[in-house]
């Protein structure tokens, strides 16, 4: 019915500026039953198919319409949903009278769409394309999965994803590594031919709001994606400019398709469930191993010495681990708790999905409602989704058609709280709390109450909220909020004029209105601070919203000279707009939950707010030139300009080539049998990439703290950047596409070259003489990505009854830094205030060294190597280079020493690089890096009759990876639980562990070595699905023609020797440009069992 | 239907036409430099920067003129300009060292060059602004980056000469370093054109706040400044000169007798010609009172060797420069042992005063073979403090030696204590005078294992100088490090 009424009032419209003249009349009936068919649709089109006059059939089966005057070569056209549309010329008769075919009784319509090359925005077929690309049809029904993310991981080469567990987060995507240190390393999202600003502007306060909540620009649900098409090389993505520098993703939405109005629906329920966790102490071996460090820290200062004192103090007077009935708190410091239990549980999700579609002569629509309600494993974790998209395509006439495209999303995540403070995730939190210590208080009768137990307690052995982050977990996960509630708004509006046979223009529209609401609250149950800290019932308020308008206009030259000869030209201007506003207010001293607004007499801790806005534009041109349909040559030239950048370097100019060659069809191979198709391809362009942010070259002036007496003093706190660049990536590709046995196995093989020049880099130190120490960006340092990839697919075996087939991709990505000014950055890979990794090393347990370095890759780190344990005091003595011993002035041996401090046997044992006698910041050596050297998937499709059982597989090799939770976890340094591992911790000589004695407050026995750097290859079983579909015989009894049952297993298995929970690690956000891969802890992939049903009528 | 399609052709044009006006965009909450220098008040703005950048090097400044020397010492570990001046007092200097970052004198350079290129071009925009007016400010802006540079030769030697500002990238980061002795002629250069332009006093604002007289330039601290530059760099006449004409400007009078204590409080006295400004009323307060009067904690005491200077009946020793062996010039309100209000914690950082200007015309005398002219200014200085005059000698030596401890005693902790000693010594490239200054030196340098370690260093001319940071070397490839911390 929808279809009709927007068809009546579309040709209502155009009948607005028609003028009637003759009037036609006749009946409309079915061809076999003769009945009338009432609400047929009959119109007069002229040559072009425009349509100038319509009409409906009435209740008498009856039509009456006018038909212009001054038209020739008029046809009239009956069409009905569920039929067969016909066509009558006009030649004057007064009377028609048209029998209807049903569209069930022929498929012809259908093979029509089969058959539509698939081309892209300037008309060139796959066949003929020069450049890299990858195409994934997706098919939600068969492996449905909630994200995008999910459904593409391990599904394309060198499109390197790695997602999280908790529901609604972003996942990091790379295409063909990492060509950048400061700009943005993401892809471009394209949907619908219109770009997704998926950015964080830079500024943003990402303290507060974090990077998720852009992620939700892209919450489209993975059910109305037709296909996803990756571009990977720079022919392929040079019309997309500088911010597809990084690759595309091209996403096409579904839309409706000529025919019989169809409805479908699907539903799905799944349950999440945890693997087993890393084990840590009970509270006895806890206790006891708390006495052990203390113990060993009395014996090294001295029992009687005054250092000592404080150790022993703490062994023997701290009232939470000594058995004492007198204390007030003894109930809930003696009991045994398992926090990691009490903070995840088994989660539940449901999503479900209806849409409509259909479409006649003149318009096709499509119509999709989708709820998602996903639940995480750690407990206060959520995500609900709901969308509603309506794509509609019309056509006027031949000349003149237009599409919309509409999508509506709201989604509501719940996250775990965190903030600038808090710098441990409540599952790390829950690793280390004591675990003789009770989340509640216990009654009288030893039973827990339901009073959240965080009591203020002084010399607390684990600190304060303030000092070191001492939180009650569980009433975080329970109490504290962290919610963002998002809804996007994306309209698209496509005009196509057909000028001439050969010419065609394409003007188009994207609006992306987004809007976030972050509402997070920490209240006192949590952190059991004092009323008058500034971290009593903290709440945050903020809000952001993103504007983006795009806008495309595009000529399309195709000419056909003849057989042998084909010319495309296109030329098309580009723009685009972004306005990016927030607002962040942190309060505290807030009386309730409720109430966070800053204005109601709480104490404000911070307020800020930004807007700020870019512009992009861009004109292209390309030229493609096809011989003998064998031998194709493209070329293109891009300028874009960029509003970041300052006039003198804001344009930019990006030229590309290609050429291919299909081989396969020169005569002397096209007789064999056994070749298909042979393709070689050659490619060659460069991309630009732009500095984030609004106005990084624009220099600032700020008044100073203070005046000078009288005088005003103001000064220019930032350089403006006039010589600010665009870092250039120059990537060349070669591709070989084979196809055999009538292209039932083909293969795809490219090798690429990626070289970036004029590195941006941020936050460069300068010369002081210059009256600044650094300035905010400047160009210089060479990169490169060298690689192949490899994919395929097999369509084995197929009969009735059997279907069997493969599909595998492999790649490998070599990153190199080839220059960077010396000493340009270096770091230890601890965390600083500002969010981003410390700029110096500093000798300390826990701290890795972390440089850019020349030669080696990018997210390289370096540290000790760790040789286990001292044994006894003759092991401790120092040796030089040639295995001597060192001997002081007095001639007695010379002991090692770890930094400062002297070695004890059962200490760590590092190596001694130079032969000093010392372990320190010369000792270091390199460890590893972050990069994969292989990443790939592959899956497999067995169908027998009706039941399909579908696989894929994922994995990644050769990344290292620092297992910062394993770290925490075995470092027996303080007051925190530790794993059990530390059970097998060094006690007496002959102990043959790597785990060094347990030493409270003192020594370098975690220092960053490489005991904590983990090989993290893994090969993860990702999807398990069996589907059954019922006999299309049975179902249409019922009036369905599409019903299947399935049951999908995800994460089944994991085959990795990483110790850690997941090996599925992303770079830590905070580690800037030394893209490091640290294991903080975060929510590993659960077991996931999901049951759906498909339903289509 | 063809004019529906050419509406919504006209619309998309439209949107693009539109959303593609213009790519420059610029924040709507920030005061964009392509924005500024349209107005006179944003010149004199940024020329308040750079007296702003003067006063917070106070303390870096303090210990370039005092931490080597004989002048004061140092007690307990106080802050890193304390750690660090420690270091160079034992002789222990790596290019490490916190006081060899040069950074706070050359945001000051970086301000005077922004108003000497940009001023000019606002008298067009601005009608307020006449061409008179902008060059007083010209002047000024010469003597802060005179100034600064003049800090930097005589603690570096080879600095890099900036004239250019970094407002936008347009000039290298990198720049050599320059010859001291030519920046500085450069400078006396400048200072000799501005001078005509400058300001005697400014009295088109308030004459009651004496910020207006003493804590800019006027024409007799640009004058002052060229006069000390010139005796530096051997240009004795030159100096005599100078110094005469500020002593004859008839608007700066020595203070004579039991007064001399109003030159510390309330400061900005009739015998001050430039003085970096507190106020406490206006939030600009300092730690003098933590550096200098803070019982056990203090950071900077006089030696020893300076409270020995004084005797009895000279106005200046003790309930003057010292109290209780810490420094009352920076803490009291009077000589009768009141400390100043927390009110008026806002003491003023004396650069010049008129009793200078005597010595150096003195030293240049001593130099320019004019013994008894010489011997009649340091008594002008010694007679108003109470102490009796001395006659004239022919010995150079004996001369300098009198006229050193002269300014010891005048200005002890005025951060002119090593400028003094190294300015004597470095004359004829280290070979006349540099022995009898070693001696001058060790006379206070705490022990005797730290004197043998100050002889052995300062016998190498370049030891005198500091060190170029490490940091600084790292980041600008184009410098050198001096010759005597190469190894280091």
């Amino acid at each position: 019915m929808r279809k009709k009424i927007i068809i009546l009032v579309l040709q209502a419209m155009i009948c607005s500026i028609a003028v009637a003249q003759t009037v036609l009349t006749g009946t409309v009936k079915d061809k076999t039953t003769l009945e009338p068919l009432i609400g047929a649709n009959i119109f007069v089109m002229n040559e072009n198919n425009r349509s100038l006059q319509g009409a409906a059939v009435d209740i008498n089966g009856e039509y009456h319409i006018a038909i212009p005057n001054n038209q020739n070569k008029l046809t009239i056209v009956f069409s009905f949903v569920g039929y067969k549309t016909l066509k009558v010329k006009y030649t004057g008769q007064p009377t028609i009278n048209a029998l209807m075919e049903d569209e069930s009784n022929s498929i012809q319509g259908v093979e029509v769409v089969a058959k539509h090359l698939d081309k892209d925005q300037f008309g060139i077929s796959r066949r003929e394309m020069v450049s890299a690309t990858q195409k994934v049809n997706l098919d939600v029904a068969t492996a449905p999965v909630t994200s995008l993310a999910d459904a593409l991981q391990g599904a394309m080469a060198n499109v390197d994803i790695l997602t999280q567990a908790d529901p609604g987060t972003k996942s990091q995507i790379r295409i063909r590594g990492i060509n950048t240190l400061n700009g943005s390393a993401d892809p471009l999202f394209v949907v619908d031919g219109v770009p997704l600003p998926v950015t964080v502007p830079s500024d943003v306060n990402l303290a507060t709001a974090n990077t998720d909540d852009y992620s939700q620009i892209l919450n489209i649900s993975p059910n109305d994606i037709e296909s996803i098409e990756v571009l990977k090389d720079a022919a392929a993505t040079a019309i997309w400019g500088s911010k597809g520098a990084n690759g595309v993703l091209l996403i096409k939405t579904k839309t409706g398709h000529k025919g019989k109005i169809q409805f479908s629906f699907s539903t799905k329920y799944e349950i999440r469930k945890e693997g087993n966790s890393i084990p840590v102490l009970n509270s006895s071996q806890y206790v006891s191993l708390l006495q052990d460090e203390l113990w060993n820290s009395i014996n090294d200062l001295g029992y009687n010495t005054s250092p000592a004192n404080t150790y022993i103090d703490l062994l023997s007077n701290n009232q939470q681990i000594n058995f004492d009935p007198t204390y007030k708190y003894f109930n809930e410091f003696n009991v045994d708790t398992d926090w990691q239990k009490e903070v995840t549980k088994t989660a539940h999700s449901s999503d479900n999905n209806f849409s409509l579609s259909g479409g006649g002569e003149k318009a096709d629509y499509l119509l999709s409602l989708g709820y998602l309600n996903e639940t995480g494993t750690a407990i206060g974790t959520k995500y609900n989704r709901f969308n509603l998209m309506y794509n509609m395509d019309y056509r006027f006439s031949n000349k003149l058609d237009v599409s919309a495209r509409f999508n509506f999303t709201s989604g509501s995540r719940d996250a775990s709280y965190t903030d600038g403070q808090l710098d441990t995730s409540p599952r790390g939190q829950a690793f280390i709390k004591m675990p003789n210590m009770s989340p509640y208080y216990i009654d009288s009768n030893g039973k827990r109450t339901n009073q959240y137990f965080t009591p203020y307690i002084e010399n607390d052995l684990q600190g304060t909220y303030a000092s070191t982050s001492n939180y009650n977990p569980v009433a975080l996960v329970h109490e504290a909020t962290n919610n963002t509630k998002s809804t996007n708004g994306r309209m698209i509006f496509v005009l196509h004029y057909k000028f001439l046979k050969n010419f065609d223009y394409y003007g188009t529209v994207g609006l992306n209105i987004t809007a976030n609401r972050m509402k997070k609250y920490l209240p006192n149950s949590v952190t059991g601070v004092e009323w008058t800290s500034k971290y009593f019932n903290l709440s945050t308020d903020a809000t952001s919203d993103v504007f983006y308008l795009t806008t495309e206009n595009r000529f399309l030259y195709n000419k056909q000279f003849n057989a042998n000869n084909k010319l495309i030209i296109a030329g098309r201007f580009t723009t685009e707009d972004e306005i990016n506003s927030s607002y962040t207010s942190t309060t505290s001293g807030n009386s309730s939950g409720s109430i966070t607004d800053p204005t109601s007499g709480n104490t404000i801790n911070s307020l800020s707010n930004g807007r700020s806005e870019t512009r992009n534009m861009s004109g292209n041109m390309q030229f493609h030139y096809d011989f003998f349909n064998r031998y194709m040559f493209d070329a293109g030239y891009n300028v874009e300009a960029n509003s970041s950048m300052a006039a003198k370097g804001r344009w930019g100019g990006f030229p590309t080539v290609g050429v291919a060659w299909i081989f396969g069809d020169e005569k002397a191979l096209s007789k064999q049998k056994i070749m298909s198709n042979g393709k070689i391809r050659l490619s060659w362009g460069e991309t630009g990439n732009a500095p984030s942010g609004a106005y990084p070259y624009i220099g600032v002036f700020k008044p100073q703290t203070t005046n000078y007496g009288d005088m005003k003093a103001v000064y220019p706190s930032s350089i403006e950047l006039d010589n600010l660049k665009w870092e250039i990536t120059s990537k060349t590709n070669i591709g070989l596409d084979m196809g055999f046995m009538k292209d039932r196995l083909l293969l795809s093989l490219d090798l690429y070259k990626n070289r970036t020049r004029n590195l941006l880099q941020k936050n460069v130190s300068i010369p002081s003489s210059t009256g600044y120490s650094s300035v905010a960006w400047y160009n210089s340092g060479k990169m490169e990505n060298t690689g192949w990839e490899l994919s395929g697919s097999y369509d084995a075996f197929r009969n009735k009854n059997w279907t069997v087939s493969l599909n595998f991709n492999i790649s490998q990505n070599k990153n190199k830094v080839i220059d960077i000014p010396s000493n340009l950055y270096s770091g230890d890979g601890s965390d600083t205030s500002d969010g981003n990794t410390s700029a110096s090393y500093t000798f300390g347990n826990g701290n890795y060294a972390c440089k850019v370095v020349p030669g080696d890759p990018l997210g390289s780190f370096y540290g000790y190597k760790c040789l286990g344990v001292y044994q006894n005091v003759q092991e401790t003595y120092a040796k030089d280079n040639g295995g001597n011993l060192i001997h002081d002035v007095d001639g007695s041996p010379v002991v090692m020493q770890n930094g400062t401090q002297k070695v004890y046997p059962g200490d760590a044992k590092y190596k001694d690089q130079n032969g000093d006698g010392v372990i320190d910041k010369y000792d270091i050596v390199y460890l590893g890096n972050s990069n994969p050297t292989v990443t790939g998937g592959f899956g497999f499709v067995v169908r027998y009759k009706q039941v399909s059982l579908i696989a894929n597989f994922f994995g990644r090799g050769g990344q290292k990876v620092i297992n910062s939770a394993r770290m925490n976890l075995e470092n027996m340094y303080g007051a925190n639980n530790q794993s059990r591992a530390t059970l097998t911790r060094w006690r007496r000589e002959g102990d043959n562990t790597m785990i060094p004695r347990a030493l409270y407050g003192r020594g370098y026995n975690y220092l960053g070595s490489d005991r904590f750097v983990e090989d993290a290859s893994f090969l993860k079983l990702k999807t398990l699905t069996v589907k059954w579909a019922l006999p299309m015989k049975l179902i249409n009894r019922w009036g369905l023609n599409r019903m299947d049952f399935y049951c999908t297993a995800y994460n089944l298995y994991t085959w990795t020797k990483y110790k850690g929970q997941d090996p599925e690690i992303s770079l830590s956000t905070t580690s800037g440009i030394f893209q490091l891969a640290k294991d903080g802890a975060t929510t590993p992939k659960p077991l996931q069992i999901a049951f759906g049903l498909n339903l289509g009528f | 239907m063809n004019k529906i399609v050419k509406y919504i052709l006209v619309t998309i044009l439209m949107g693009t036409a539109l959303s593609s006006c213009s790519l420059t965009l610029l924040p709507e909450d920030e005061q964009t430099s392509q924005k500024y220098w349209n107005t006179k008040e944003e010149v004199e703005a940024v020329l308040g920067s750079g007296y702003y950048y003067l006063r917070s090097s106070v303390e870096q400044t303090f210990m370039w003129g005092e931490a080597r020397g004989n002048g004061i010492s140092f007690l307990s570990s106080g802050d890193t300009y304390t750690a660090a001046g420690l270091k160079l007092r034992q002789m222990d200097i790596l290019p490490s060292n916190t006081l060899t970052d040069w950074g706070g004198m050359y945001k000051v350079i970086n301000m005077a060059n922004s108003v000497i290129k940009y001023a000019p071009s606002v008298v067009e925009k601005d009608a307020s602004f006449n061409e008179s007016v902008m060059k007083s400010y010209l002047s000024e802006a010469y003597f802060q980056r005179a100034l600064a540079y003049f800090y930097l030769v005589r603690t570096f030697k080879k600095v890099p000469y900036v004239t250019e500002p970094y407002v936008t990238d347009k000039n290298p980061y990198k720049i050599p370093q320059s010859d001291g002795d030519s920046i500085l002629n450069a400078c006396l250069n400048d200072l000799k054109g501005s001078l005509e332009s400058a300001k005697e006093y400014f009295p088109e604002t308030d004459v009651s706040n004496s910020i207006n007289s003493k804590g800019r330039a006027t024409r007799w601290a640009i004058t002052s400044l060229m006069a000390d530059i010139n005796l530096w760099l051997g240009n004795y006449n030159n100096a005599i000169n100078e110094c005469d004409s500020v002593i004859n400007s008839g608007r700066i009078g020595l203070i004579s007798g039991s007064s001399w204590f109003t030159n510390f409080f309330p400061g900005n006295s009739n015998e001050s010609i430039f003085e970096l400004q507190y106020n406490y009323d206006l939030g600009q307060t300092n730690s003098f009172m933590t550096w200098f009067y803070n019982g056990a904690s203090t950071y900077y005491e006089p030696s020893s060797y300076s409270i020995s200077l004084y005797s009895d009946e000279d106005i200046r020793g003790e309930n003057a420069t010292y109290y209780n062996g810490l420094f009352w010039k920076y803490a009291g309100r009077d000589q009768a042992g009141t400390t100043r209000l927390s009110t008026e914690y806002d003491q003023n950082f004396i650069v010049y005063r008129l009793a200078e200007i005597y010595l150096i015309k003195a030293e240049a005398e001593i130099m320019a073979d004019q013994p008894d002219n010489a011997a009649n200014d340091i008594n002008t200085i010694r007679n108003r403090a109470g102490l009796s005059s001395i006659s004239s000698s022919s010995s150079k030596s004996t001369m300098l030696n009198v006229l050193l401890t002269e300014r010891q005693r005048e200005f002890c902790g005025e951060a002119k204590n090593w400028f003094d000693l190294l300015r004597i010594a470095h004359r004829d490239n280290f070979t006349t005078y540099k022995s009898m200054i070693i001696e001058q030196i060790v006379l206070w340098s705490g022990s005797a294992n730290n004197e043998a370690l100050i002889r052995s260093k300062l016998n190498n001319g370049n030891a005198w100088y500091l060190p170029i940071n490490a940091t600084e070397l790292e980041r600008n490839t184009l410098l050198k490090q001096n010759e005597a911390y190469e190894n280091l």
